[in-house]
């Protein structure tokens, strides 16, 4: 059974809006972790991290994570990088801050 | 009834949210680096966390009114996503504002007397207080002018904007402590000597990676004297604190290393110095200018007592004013907390339609101000007994009516891993799942004063060094992990929990805390025996036992 | 380099108007090796040394954030320039440091920051008695002319201004 290959994915968050950010092939940045370029090695890993840090007009905060890549293909991501790439809807799901509902279920009572 | 900004306060929270707009344009522009940016954000109370952005709002001595709530809820609506989380300092947060819209924000604030200054950064923070102040019955005088004298004094000083670290002073001025004091790097106690008033003066406590409780430096620091001796005990530290190692740079490292008796004779002899300077005595006139703004409400005579209400036929309305209101200083009165534990939301975190509710609420019944409390829940400190039946009418709907404070099932917990880039695992869903645990356990027993503290990681803003029960997340191997200490309290008889065993995985944790707590109601000698007398009586191994469930090797007892 | 400092005739104004751009006349001279003629500044390791041979030069003195300031003293006679060294602008030992120079040596002297100093700290500088500081590019210099004007409500006392806000207006 071939063993898990270590990537690195390269992220920041968007400058203005504080949005999560990946960067994909291009290169350009995508909101989507699965559109995120996989790097193989720490120098390819290093120059895009080189480029992430030159779009400092675009972004902020950059940083390379550890990806996993299993036998079938599978992106194993650390906890903090799971959550991170599953975004800000699924936290607020998963929290239940679904304002709508609450406001609904306020102003049915009131 | 609480202080108003004059033309001096008003034009410096202005300018400075002038000088963050044209900081954020210069970022924006390339004209400032990120690096060069970073720190003056962060000034700002602006921080970059997982997902988005979070801005901290000073709230000081957690004390808001109506007119601000509202803002905050504006706030929350039009630049946030509707919500904000109340944290264990007393202060706002919000999670998903955009960088561009901060200005905006900041301005915002400053129309309604707030701002986010020295909420974030090695300086002095957010001072913290009785979130009951003004209305307790134990209290010796009010301590917020004290606050208020220290806010302003701490301000943009010059000298303590780059401390090794951060810092933070918390007052109480009643025999009980609700402010926290021995876990604060200063702890003020207003105390009366000989009819002077004065301050027991403490220094050198913290949670975090090294908990410790603070050492007493002085019995009776005269209410003359507070700002130099405060102003003696910053220059020490800003000098002589370790600045080689972040996590041993908080001065309760100082004190530590330093011994006590050598810290005090810095401290005194630095405060010889410039005690009775002008520019650090007690300006008399100054401080009866605060005062003034913190005037009673204009109280009715009144005379109904509680004791009423807790026998009322309504069971919800008894057993509410049972577990979240508290008798008042002032016959015919009480002070109300609003519960925002009732697991329906995050621990701390309330809806901006929430907000407007309770701003309408605190307008009609509590003289139009409402108190943030460390354990991260709301008060409405002046509401006459007569009202309590109409006001728990109307906060039931809102879900603010839960009556769980200062119960077990009032978990207080950091944004943790959903949020801060520093957690290393989740606390808010161990927190929710606890809750309702510990809630359905409460429904069919009393239980009284016990509390359950979570962290997402070490540097503890859940506070669960403090926690009769803390449960703090780790990472272990990439996978979440909770460990589980007993017997914290952050009273006026101090301590700090002490771990139990090896850390427990999620979905084991959630069991084993209700598994503790279950374990208390059957052990304890009565009702009246606390969590932390039982605790003291029976030592840990019983609680140890549930925590971890039956042990398989093991024949049951029962 | 470019200097930002005091303008001679306003010992104790803050704000732009009471500051300028220069250029700095004193040269600067390492631990060993030659000493330029006129005004120089030594680091302290050799004024300690060569006190003596110093004597009667026009001096400025070099010193790194974490000097105590006693071990200053005895030195505070033979300069009329004292320099400390930010080395990362979070070492926040200088400002106490510039305040026990002025308020408790009553070192009367130019007293400049040099390093790490960055425009948005420039008015915690001056008000802790710092008159002049080293900032690398005139561009840079001009912009820190301007932050002395940014947030002019001063709460507390300080070197500057002397007295804390409630007694400097009425409130």
């Amino acid at each position: 059974m071939p063993k898990p290959t270590l990537h690195f994915v390269v992220t920041a968050n968007h400058l203005r809006e504080g949005a999560v950010l990946y960067r994909a092939p291009g290169p350009r940045w995508t909101a989507r972790f699965e559109e995120a370029e996989l790097l193989d090695g720490e120098a390819a890993r290093d120059a895009a991290l080189v480029w992430a840090r030159g779009q400092a007009s675009e972004v902020c905060g950059p940083y390379a994570l550890d990806v996993l890549v299993s036998a079938d293909g599978e992106r194993l991501l650390s906890q903090r990088e799971r959550l991170r790439a599953a975004g800000a809807e699924r936290v607020l799901e998963r929290l239940r801050l679904t304002p709508p509902e609450l406001a609904a279920k306020i102003t049915r009572s009131a | 009834m609480m202080y108003r900004y004059d033309e001096h306060d008003l034009r410096l929270v202005q300018e400075r949210a002038n000088q963050f707009r044209d900081q954020v344009r210069r970022r924006i522009s390339g004209e400032l680096t990120e690096e060069e940016f970073r720190p003056l954000r962060l000034q700002n109370g602006l921080y970059l966390q997982l997902h988005a952005y979070m801005l901290r709002i000073a709230i000081p001595y957690g004390l808001l009114s109506t007119t601000q709530l509202r803002r905050l809820a504006h706030i929350a609506r039009r630049y946030d996503r509707g919500y904000g989380h109340f944290t264990t300092r007393q202060n706002i947060q919000f999670n998903w504002p955009k960088l561009e819209d901060v200005p905006a924000i900041l301005d915002e604030l400053a129309s309604v007397e707030m701002h986010a200054i020295q909420t974030s950064g090695n300086c002095v923070r957010n001072i913290t207080s009785d979130p009951f102040a003004g209305a307790a019955k134990d209290e010796l005088v009010d301590p917020r002018p004290w606050c208020e004298l220290l806010r302003q004094w701490s301000t943009f000083h010059p000298e303590f904007a780059f401390l090794p670290r951060k810092f933070k002073i918390a007052v109480t001025a009643a025999t009980q402590d609700r402010a926290a004091i021995a876990v604060h790097d200063i702890g003020l106690r207003i105390v009366r000597q000989g009819g002077e008033l004065g301050f027991e003066f403490w220094v050198g406590g913290g949670q975090g990676r090294t908990p410790m409780l603070a050492e007493k430096i002085r019995d009776f620091v005269p209410a003359r004297h507070l700002l130099s001796y405060t102003e003696a005990v910053l220059r020490i530290y800003n000098e002589d604190g370790r600045r080689d190692n972040k996590y041993k740079a908080r001065i309760k490292v100082l004190v530590k290393e330093t011994g006590v008796e050598e810290f005090r004779r810095r401290v005194e002899a630095e405060h010889e110095r410039i005690a009775g300077t002008e520019a650090l005595r007690l300006h008399e006139a100054e401080l009866e200018r605060i005062a003034r703004h913190f005037v009673e409400p204009p109280y009715e005579a009144r005379s109904e007592s509680l004791e009423a209400l807790l026998l009322n036929k309504d069971r919800a309305l008894a057993r509410w004013a049972k577990a979240n209101v508290l008798p008042h200083k002032r016959p015919g009165y009480a002070i109300v907390q609003l519960s925002l534990k009732s697991a329906d939301l995050p621990p701390g975190d309330v809806t901006h339609e929430q907000m407007y509710a309770i701003a309408v609420l605190a307008d009609r019944f509590a003289f139009g101000h409402v108190v943030v409390t460390h354990r991260q829940n709301l008060v409405l400190r002046d509401v006459r007994v007569v009202d309590l039946p109409a006001l728990h009418a109307a906060l039931a709907p809102l879900g603010l009516a839960t009556p769980n404070v200062g119960r077990p099932s009032d978990v207080i917990a950091c944004p943790g891993l959903d949020y801060c880039d520093l957690a290393n695992a989740r606390s808010i869903p161990v927190a929710m799942e606890i809750q309702e645990r510990l809630l359905r356990i409460e429904e069919e027993h009393e239980i009284g004063a016990l509390s359950v503290n979570v962290s997402g990681c070490i540097n503890a803003c859940g506070h669960h060094h403090v926690g009769n029960i803390g449960v703090l997340g780790i990472d272990k191997q990439g996978e979440e992990f909770y460990q589980v200490m007993l017997g914290g309290s952050a009273s006026e008889t101090p301590a700090l929990g002490k771990v139990l065993g090896r850390a427990l995985a999620p979905s084991e944790v959630v069991g084993g805390v209700e598994r503790v707590v279950s374990t208390y109601l059957k052990l304890r000698q009565d009702e009246e025996e606390s969590f932390l007398a039982a605790l003291s009586r029976l030592g840990p191994d019983p609680f140890k036992e549930a925590l971890y469930g039956p042990h398989p090797t093991k024949a049951s007892a029962a | 380099m470019v200097l930002i400092r005091r303008k001679p005739a306003q010992p104790d104004a803050l704000g732009a108007e009471a500051f300028e751009l220069a250029a700095d006349r004193f040269a600067h001279a390492v631990l060993d090796g030659p000493l330029p003629d006129g005004p120089v500044v030594v680091p302290l390791a050799r004024l300690v040394r060569d006190a003596e041979t110093l004597k009667g030069r026009e001096l400025g003195v070099r010193v790194p954030s974490d000097t105590r300031h006693d071990a200053l003293l005895p030195f505070l006679g033979a300069v009329t320039r004292v320099e400390i060294e930010v080395p990362k602008f979070v070492d926040g030992r200088v400002y106490s440091l510039a305040r026990r120079l002025r308020d408790q040596a009553g070192y009367q002297g130019e007293l400049l920051a040099v390093g790490d100093v960055l425009r948005d700290q420039v008015l915690y500088y001056v008000r802790c008695g710092f008159d002049g500081l080293e900032i690398a590019a005139q561009k840079d210099a001009v912009d820190a002319l301007k932050a002395l004007d940014e947030l002019p409500v001063f709460y507390q006392a300080a070197y500057l201004p002397r007295l804390p806000l409630s007694r400097r207006v009425s409130r």
